[in-house]
């Protein structure tokens, strides 16, 4: 077995309730789940990949496409919608010229709209890996693009 | 225990009933015969409460609530429909409906469409526009017409999912699915196959498996499950996909392997449209596997089927009449001395078939010239294999076993039922070893799986049996210790052999192993063989070796190294007639002077044989088969013959009385069974014994052949078809149903 | 008992120092929400500004006190003089007041917002005190007293403010005195629903078997809703003694908490909780010698919204689809893994140790006759001071909007509660308490305390279709009603705020929102229709101007809007033309600039660079397009 994969499921028991938690480790790992991941897992869980497939695509969390180098995360919640989170979504997806839940195809930026990012006092807000910038424009999110190669 | 103590008083619609504990409104409901409308429940399926068509109103409660998952308590008072429900349902219909391509169901022509064929619109005049593969069997149709809705006030919202066709077997067009999730059950809960899963979510929900995989890919076992739960078109077998309603269906038994699955032969217009799984607790539990599901009507429909008796003049074959071919046939037979006759007679055949054949050769052709092609197919292994038949257990001993050594078989394609059985017995704690070179449908289940190089497996099997007698020798893999625990803590161990080993030279040496194992551990065996009367075929006698009951055969030439058998067709002594029942011919070369060839299909090579009379498939006669397990399964004709096809019973008969032989004027199958119980007493009431198997009894040996040098090509076996697995009278099944050369590599 | 007096001895003692420590202590608020307003930098900067100096100063860093607005916030206590907050601080102002307050003794009182202290303080002259100010006032604050208050990472900070003390009350009076107490109280669940506390527990501990679970659910997926996150990110220690009181009331030997893997802070300080309680003996086997024994494990969702469905959730932790299913059996009886589970939401959890420490009739001082005890609310969306707030049941929206919240910009027009699921009050239900019973007769739900504040700048139709797109989104997809009809609603009101609607739609919309609430399985369906219901209620003329005149009278749906450039106003500047994507705006420089209507894609960005950077400023505007004719 794969040695990356093997140091993830050493912390489990190997039972059904444990597919979730592997499957978030193994996204952390590998930044999205390849039909390699849902193979090994397969084998150490004993459960079939179209159920392990089944599972992870329920849930929004889990990718199935390689991510880009950095990530954009648009918040949709309440607060964000009210001031404007669809246009920014829109003009995000003219600029990068791509899909939300999809990546680039120079595989620079990968972009999700995601539920609430719990920070609504400061909506609209965009997250780009790990930096939060609140209270976003149109014009303010051309600036902040240019900042990630 | 009290009756009365299991049952509760509820009031469905102002009617009292006592109903079981446990059960649910609609389960209640039903045995009441108090019809709920339903279309995600099924009798097999856990409860699902998904398409809210079974909502009832319940006295005190807040809401509506499912019938189908709402257990009934002592006194609940139930509506099943009133005004406010009905209006409910019909509401939410119509939401199932604003997804389904509907027109079939609420057009206005609908009736006149029906009856006359005629439509206002360009559709074809003998379609209608019924364009839906499910016409008339829907059960969404029939929840619409009980509903009366002849509209939907809603947009329909096409899917637009392109139809998937890619797989043998079945098509798939999800734009009809109304996520009832039968189907996603059934593979998961009944097959635990686990192909079909619910994947992405809400409207985006699409059934199928891993990235979009198809079937083949996905580890499928097309078993057809999911196909029969569909309660609407989304899921359509390919070959009758615009047949329709079946107009009557005839309880048989499937002749495709030993399992023996119990059948239910769907037919329309004298032609067999389809094959389902019949209820039967004992062997298949309602299952089926690829062949019995999917090839039955595309094996016995074929165009190629030979409907007339057929004979050779020169590079001629011409058509002739049953009277010109049975004499001819008797003709060359009067002549032909009883060391220079020989019949081949297939396994496939029914026990009646196989009787009447063998009754033929020695009472007729004072021969004892007749043998199956069992015996190339399992070559040095023969004796040891039916050694093996000596100690089967049933089937059904599975519920009570708590380990399983699979030794050799893979169960995704042929009797995959079995694997079913094996995976329910997995869920009750049972331990599962599996040893097998290669990948198959039990890797992933399995608690142990071994896979010893070919020429390792006598070395595994050797220390597990050491281990066994606690003898520590040199481990070969560390898992054989654990194994051996587990087998030998274990309650009712059953192992089950596959034909994978059949084609290794050591062969015999790994039957007996696995005989010696079973002893030790003492466990039953199911050897389950492919040839779906193999046990028939000896307790008929049809072996030089063997007399009808299955007693050895007191002759002494039948002992003798050179007595004749199928080894011998191309290196013995030159034939003057053959008689091929059941089988194709053997060798690229004649193999006698005057060959009679009689079979479902014709001959290949026409130049090969003289005379060919056409016989019934298993689904045309009546009669009797002996399964793996040595449990006698009755064989029901469903439809006529093609063309003038006679069961080869009857044409042996008549071939026998033109030649003058008496006692061969049978009418039907039970005047034979009759004279089989005389030789063979389990034939005897048959109705009452039929259910109970039986291991081969122990005096059924035959020589099987030295092991061979396989550099020798001279004395290599003719017939290297038979090593095939998936075959039905010489025929593999990969050459006529379309679907199987997609699933089934054999060379 | 005695190893508990000793660890509490400990921590009253570290406490002890820390208030009064003899060198300055620097509390910043470092929730999620703190970071995300820039606590991080504050952080870096204090420590520099410290280490300029050579100061030597405590920093603590705590959880979130509530008003989101004043965001990020720091006190700082300098001894003998009371605790002073900051808010809105930045780079600059932090240097400024720390090396005016610690080098120079000047508080620079013009950037406080309010002290901790007692009233006669000189030095706070002026200044409120910080519960006095007019969010905070008004507040009750039972399950958030130790939140912004204690450093949510250290377990003495709690065992010094009681904590802990009402497992071993519990323990020490069984567990059917423990649930007699939780009847008296009235507490109901604080998730949503309102199911009395008490009667779960009871059927539960009811049920046979040996083997029982409890559930923490934290999977917060309400958009606009963050109170579970608050609460955990400062006071875990709360939240899981209430799961040891709950656990030994209902004898459940297992507990997990389900929490949205967004919440990375909360999960990272549940962890920490968790093993200090490991090291101290509060959690495993025999918990504070009592012989009781209870483990929880963290379960991360993976981001689904109806996993916050009792059944869904128990599918999720079993690692399956989280698909709800049929109830009866409830989980009570047959829950995860076939065993009786409890689920409680996170803030009846926090608030079991107050009950149980303080007793039933303390709590039941707060609140109505009928709803007893304090409730969180996240108050958000067009209102002045958006944060996070506990008030006693029964407070009147207004006094919650408009004392608390201080009030809208713009003129009030609604207020939805409890998040997608809940409905959308006017005006005239401002003065209605804020009970299970009051908000179900209006229409809406409690949920879980989400409420969002409209003003006349927002378009309910827009935001009704907001919320069904959301459990358009979120359904499962299982059962016909949610799936289907939702997405039915969607479409419909997606041809209101485009104008394309006819006047019989409203009907339409109705019956399928009564369908979709009645026939569907789970409460995501039942209660998804909600917005609309009411919107259709009591803003139905809105409706009929999106209909009839093609108008959206908040100027927020797209197509129902145009942009204008004010030819009066606009410079030339050129600034709209380089931003335009679509080349919509032409025009030469210093001359009046064209916007062609057909070319519009309607982004916002002229609008806003002519705003903030463009000479005019204010040239180009977004009108309804009904204003033309």
């Amino acid at each position: 077995m794969n040695h990356d994969y093997s140091g993830i499921f050493s912390n489990y028991a190997g039972l059904e309730g444990d597919l979730i938690p592997i499957l978030q480790q193994v996204q952390l790992k590998f930044g999205y789940i390849s039909t390699q991941s849902t193979k090994e897992i397969s084998k150490f869980l004993k459960i079939s990949e179209n159920q392990i497939y089944g599972v992870a695509s329920f849930y929004s969390q889990f990718r199935f496409t390689k991510p880009g180098r950095h990530s954009i995360k648009i918040c949709m919640g309440t607060a964000c919608h009210v001031k404007g989170g669809q246009i920014l979504s829109e003009a995000i997806e003219r600029e990068l010229d791509v899909i939300a839940g999809e990546s680039t195809k120079d595989g620079r930026f990968d972009f999700h709209r995601v539920a609430c990012l719990g920070c609504c006092a400061l909506a609209p807000v965009v997250q780009i890996n790990d930096d939060i910038y609140s209270q976003m424009t149109v014009i303010k999110l051309q600036e902040i693009l240019g900042k990630y190669e | 225990m009290n009756p009365q103590n299991n049952k509760l008083n509820i009031t469905i619609d102002n009617k009292l009933y006592a109903v079981k504990k446990g059960s649910t409104i609609l389960n209640a409901a039903q045995e009441n015969n108090i019809y709920i409308p339903t279309l995600c429940a099924h009798k097999d399926l856990t409860p699902y409460g998904g398409c809210r068509m079974c909502i009832v109103e319940v006295e005190g409660a807040r809401n509506f609530l499912t019938a189908c998952t709402t257990p009934v308590e002592e006194g609940m008072i139930i509506r099943t429909h009133t005004d406010q429900i009905q209006k409910e349902r019909k509401e939410i219909l119509e939401l199932v409906l604003s997804e389904h391509t509907s027109s079939c169901l609420i057009c206005d022509e609908k009736e006149a469409c029906r009856n006359s064929m005629t439509t206002i619109r360009k559709a074809g005049v003998t379609t209608g526009c019924r364009y839906c593969p499910n016409d008339d069997k829907c059960e969404l149709e029939e929840v619409v017409s009980w509903l009366k809705i002849d509209e939907i006030n809603h947009p329909v919202f096409y899917r637009g999912i392109q139809v998937e066709k890619n797989d043998p077997f079945y098509d798939r067009d999800y734009n009809l699915c109304i996520y009832c999730g039968r189907c996603v059950r059934m593979c998961q809960e009944v097959r635990m196959a686990n192909v079909l899963a619910f994947t992405q979510r809400g409207r985006f929900t699409v059934i199928g498996p891993a990235f979009g995989r198809t079937h083949v890919e996905a580890g499928c076992e097309f078993c057809g499950a999911c196909v029969e739960v569909c309660p609407t078109g989304s899921l359509a077998e390919k070959y009758n996909k615009w047949d329709g309603v079946a107009e009557g269906e005839i309880l048989s038994t499937c002749g495709l392997c030993g399992v023996g699955c119990q059948i239910r032969i769907q037919v329309k217009s004298g032609k067999v449209i389809g094959v389902l799984p019949a209820e039967d607790k004992l062997v298949n539990n309602g299952q089926l596997c690829v062949k019995g599901r999917f090839s039955v009507n595309e094996l016995v429909n074929h165009y190629q089927r030979l409907k007339k008796p057929q004979k050779t003049v020169g590079k001629a074959i011409l058509d002739i009449n049953w009277d010109e071919a049975i004499e001819i046939a008797a003709d060359k037979l009067k002549d032909c001395p009883p060391d220079e006759f020989a019949m081949i007679v297939s396994p496939n055949c029914t026990n009646e078939d196989l009787y009447i054949a063998q009754k033929f050769v020695r009472s007729v052709m004072s021969s004892n010239n007749i043998d199956t092609t069992a015996r190339l197919y399992y070559d040095s292994g023969l004796n040891d294999y039916l050694n093996l038949m000596k100690k089967s257990s049933a089937l059904s001993d599975m519920k009570n076993s708590s380990a399983i050594l699979c030794l050799g078989i893979d169960l995704r394609y042929g009797r995959s039922v079995v694997g079913v059985e094996i995976r329910k017995a997995l869920t009750r704690e049972a331990k599962l070893i599996t040893i097998n070179p290669n990948e198959h449908s039990l890797s992933l289940n399995a608690d142990y799986w071994l896979k010893p190089n070919p020429g390792e497996v006598t070395d595994y099997l050797k220390t597990l049996l050491k281990l066994l007698n606690n003898e520590s020798q040199g481990i070969k893999d560390e898992n054989l210790n654990a194994i051996s625990q587990i087998l030998k803590n274990s309650e009712n161990p059953i192992l089950i052999v596959g034909s994978e080993f059949l084609n290794y030279p050591e062969s015999p040496e790994i039957f007996q192993q696995i005989n010696q194992i079973a002893d030790k551990i003492g466990a039953g065996i199911l050897s389950l063989p492919a040839q779906n009367n193999l046990y028939g075929s000896l307790l008929m006698g049809a072996y030089p070796e063997l007399v009808a009951g299955g007693t050895a055969n007191k002759n002494p030439s039948s002992t003798e190294n050179n007595t004749w058998n199928t080894y011998k067709i191309s290196s013995g002594k030159r034939l003057k007639v053959a008689y091929i029942v059941g089988e194709t011919e053997p060798t690229s070369k004649k193999i006698a002077d005057f060959v009679i060839y009689q079979n479902i299909y014709p001959v290949e090579q026409k130049e090969l044989v003289d005379l060919s009379l056409p016989a019934a498939a298993f689904t045309e006669t009546d009669g009797t088969f002996i399964n793996g397990e040595g449990r006698i399964q009755f064989v029901n004709k469903a439809i006529e013959p093609p063309g003038v096809s006679l069961p080869d019973w009857k044409i042996i008969c008549k071939i026998a009385q033109k030649m003058g032989a008496k006692d061969f004027d049978f009418s039907n199958v039970a005047e034979i069974q009759k004279e089989i119980s005389q030789n063979s007493p389990r034939f005897k009431n048959l109705d009452k014994l039929k259910r109970k198997p039986q291991p081969l009894p122990e005096g059924i040996t035959l020589q099987a052949n030295q092991k061979q040098d396989p550099r020798d090509k001279k004395t290599t076996a003719s017939y290297n078809l038979y090593k095939k697995e998936h075959v039905y009278r010489g025929i593999p099944l990969t050459d006529k149903v379309e679907g199987l050369k997609k699933l089934i590599a054999e060379e | 008992m005695n190893n508990f007096e000793q660890i509490k001895k400990k921590a009253l003692d570290k406490w002890d120092s820390l208030i009064h420590s003899d060198i300055p202590v620097i509390y910043l608020g470092a929730a999620s929400c703190g970071k995300a307003a820039g606590a991080n930098k504050v952080l870096e900067i204090i420590i520099e500004t410290l280490d300029e100096h050579k100061l030597k100063a405590k920093i603590i860093q705590v959880g979130c006190i509530g008003p989101c607005y004043l965001e990020p916030l720091m006190d700082i206590v300098v001894p003998g003089q009371p605790r002073i907050s900051y808010a809105n601080v930045d780079e600059i102002k932090t240097k400024r007041i720390i090396e005016s307050y610690l080098l120079k003794n000047d508080p620079l009182l013009k950037f406080a917002v309010g002290h901790f202290g007692g009233e006669d303080k000189q030095l706070t002259n002026g200044l409120p005190k910080f519960f006095d100010l007019p969010m905070l006032k008004p507040q009750v604050r039972i399950v958030l007293r130790n939140c912004g208050y204690i450093d949510p990472e250290d377990i003495d900070h709690y065992i010094a403010n009681d904590g802990y003390e009402g497992i071993k009350k519990a323990l020490e009076i069984g567990p059917e005195n423990v649930i007699n107490e939780v009847k008296e109280s009235g507490i109901r669940g604080r998730g949503g629903a309102g199911f009395p506390t008490y009667k779960k527990w009871e059927i539960c501990r009811n049920a046979p078997g040996d083997e029982k679970y409890l559930i923490c659910n934290a999977d917060e997926g309400d958009p606009g809703a963050f109170m579970n996150r608050s609460l955990i990110e400062g006071d875990p220690h709360a939240i899981l003694e209430g799961m040891l009181i709950s656990a030994f009331a209902l004898g459940a030997t297992h507990g997990y908490i389900y929490i949205r893997a967004e919440y990375p802070l909360a999960i990272s300080r549940l962890k920490k909780a968790i093993s200090q309680m490991n090291d101290y003996g509060f959690l495993g086997d025999n918990i504070m010698n009592s012989g009781f024994n209870f483990h929880i494990t963290i379960k991360e969702g993976a981001g689904a919204f109806v996993c916050g469905e009792e059944t869904a959730l128990i599918a999720s932790i079993e690692g399956k689809r989280g698909m709800p299913r049929s109830r009866p059996p409830f989980p009570a009886i047959a829950g995860l893994h076939g065993k009786p589970t409890i689920i409680n939401n996170t803030e009846t959890l926090g608030t079991m140790p107050n009950i149980i420490r303080n007793g039933a009739n303390w709590y039941k001082q707060y609140g109505t006759q009928e709803s007893h005890g304090t409730k969180t609310f996240s108050l958000v969306g067009k209102v002045r001071r958006t944060g996070l707030i506990e008030v006693p049941m029964g407070m009147s929206l207004r006094q919650i909007i408009f004392d608390i919240g201080g009030g809208t910009q713009k003129p009030f027009k609604a207020v939805q509660t409890g998040g997608p699921s809940g409905g959308c009050l006017s005006e005239e239900f401002l003065d209605i308490p804020v009970d299970y019973q009051s908000l179900a007769s209006a229409g809406s739900i409690m949920g879980s305390g989400g409420l969002i504040i409209m003003d006349e700048d927002t378009c309910v139709v827009d935001v009704a279709r907001y919320f069904l797109d959301f459990a358009q989104k979120e359904s499962c997809g299982k059962c016909t009603p949610c799936r289907v009809g939702t997405r039915h609603m969607v479409e419909i009101l997606e041809s209101i705020t485009k104008g394309e609607a006819s006047p019989n739609v409203l009907t339409k919309l109705q019956t399928l929102g009564e369908t979709v609430k009645r026939g569907s399985l789970c409460g995501l369906g039942q209660t998804a229709p909600n917005p609309v219901l009411t919107t259709l209620r009591y803003f139905r003329s809105e409706y009929l101007a999106h209909i009839k005149e093609q108008h959206c009278p908040a100027t927020v749906c797209r197509d129902l809007l145009e942009y204008r450039i004010l030819p009066d106003k606009c410079t030339g500047c050129q600034r709209c033309v380089n931003v335009c994507p679509t080349g919509a705006i032409t025009g030469p420089r210093s001359e009046t600039h064209n916007l062609d209507a057909s070319k519009c894609i309607k982004c916002r960005a002229c609008y806003e660079i002519c705003r903030f950077d463009a000479i005019a400023g204010d040239a180009i505007v977004i009108r309804s397009k009904r204003s033309d004719s």
